[in-house]
């Protein structure tokens, strides 16, 4: 009698089973587990050895708060990117960010710097200029004459002289950031200026960044 | 006529799929959401600087298009040697010039993928003959993106011994080039192309 029972029970228990809810349920579990692996598959750190041991990133103690979320620069930026929003003509400008002593100047307020300087009353600044229509075809002369070239070997100079020593030459480093069509005139211009400097700059890093929408598209 | 009356009660709002959907749609904007978000970051792309000194170079790349490469080493002084005997002594400069950019343009220009390929196995023999020391010179018209270089450069660096320069230079240049020749120096046979002057 007992026994039956208690078949009885676990029948019902069954047949009151809502599949919806558990289908709906599963389907969010693997939509869960599906996220969340395609999300933490990262390179595989070698096994820690006494030769190489493993390397920290701590953060530095130096009393100073950085500021968080936005880009701080830690060399010179040389930024390319279109003169105007709404040119359809692709006409390029420079940018040439500086970091300030303290490092804590972020590119945004850079931009800003140079946006107020071409506010001033002649509109100028000396990290600032957009290139001639017609560089392409510029003989290298006229190239050295242009403003924009100009302004990048300038700036180059003064901040190699200022920061950039054979001591700290593993760590020499200047950076671009240029919209994906720039002409690799100007990205060549800036290397070999580069390279001028011998071995003093090894490095150049690039960050890249998506074209700008173009008016009509 | 009988009409079924409708029952105004049984029309419910389904609750728990209501719910269900809601997460799935919350979950499914909060996941492409992020995706997004790491697309959109920056990338820091660190190159060393290239070496822009007169010299020769073993290999020369010569960017055509985005998926057209001229790809010059070794191999390629084998088939200007070729024309340069057969017809080199009897036909005009400017027709044996033709001749040798022709033959190049087919046999030695190759698409993004086979040039990285054969750039991965040059990067692999630099690494296996460290007291050897490779010069790339990357010639990239004007006017190209400069992307296009980029990738190039990122697949070579990393080995001590492989350096590379970058020149401004269009294929133009070879079919100008006001002399091409094969030398033979020290038991290889080395390609020499004089391009025409720059502005």
């Amino acid at each position: 009698m007992a026994l039956s029972m208690k078949r009885i029970k676990s029948e019902s228990i069954l047949k009151e089973l809502d599949l919806p809810t558990l289908i709906d349920m599963v389907f969010l579990l693997l939509i869960f587990f599906a996220a969340t692996i395609s999300l933490s598959t990262g390179e595989k750190k070698a096994a820690p050895t006494p030769e190489k041991p493993l390397d920290y990133n701590l953060p530095k103690v130096t009393g100073q708060v950085s500021p968080t979320g936005e880009d701080v620069l830690s060399t010179l930026l040389f930024q390319i990117q279109y003169a105007s929003k709404d040119s359809a003509d692709n006409l390029k400008a420079v940018y040439i960010l500086w970091p300030d002593d303290a490092g804590l100047r972020t590119d945004k307020e850079a931009m800003k710097m140079i946006a107020e300087e071409l506010q001033g009353d002649p509109p100028d600044s000396s990290h600032y200029a957009v290139f001639p229509r017609n560089f392409l075809s510029m003989s290298s002369q006229a190239i050295q004459n242009s403003r924009a070239f100009r302004i990048i070997s300038d700036n180059l100079r003064l901040y190699q002289e200022a920061h950039f020593s054979a001591a700290t030459k593993s760590s020499n480093t200047i950076e671009i950031r240029a919209v994906k069509d720039t002409e690799f005139k100007i990205i060549n211009y800036i290397m070999q200026q580069c390279s001028s400097y011998d071995d003093l700059i090894p490095k150049i890093a690039f960050r890249v960044m998506a074209p700008e929408p173009k008016k009509g598209d | 006529m009988a009409f079924k009356k409708v029952e105004e009660g049984k029309h419910k709002l389904q609750l728990h799929s209501l719910i269900d959907m809601s997460f799935i749609l919350l979950l499914f904007f909060l996941v492409t959401s992020m995706i997004t978000q790491l697309s959109d970051t920056e990338q820091l792309l660190s190159i060393p600087t290239p070496e822009n000194k007169t010299g020769r170079a073993q290999i020369l790349v010569q960017i055509i298009g985005e998926n057209e490469y001229l790809y010059l080493d070794d191999s390629a002084s084998i088939i200007v040697d070729e024309v340069l005997r057969n017809y080199g002594d009897w036909k005009p400069w400017q027709w044996v010039r033709n001749e040798i950019v022709r033959r190049l343009s087919t046999q030695a220009t190759y698409s993004k993928s086979e040039l990285l390929l054969k750039l991965a196995l040059l990067k692999k023999q630099a690494d296996a003959k460290q007291e050897e020391n490779r010069f790339v010179l990357i010639r990239c018209p004007d006017e190209a993106p400069y992307y296009y270089v980029m990738d190039i450069i990122q697949s070579i660096a990393g080995s001590s011994n492989l350096n590379y320069g970058c020149v401004g230079g269009s294929l133009a240049d070879i079919k100008n080039a006001r002399k091409i020749n094969v030398s033979r120096k020290q038991n290889r046979e080395c390609l020499v192309i004089e391009f025409p002057d720059r502005i």
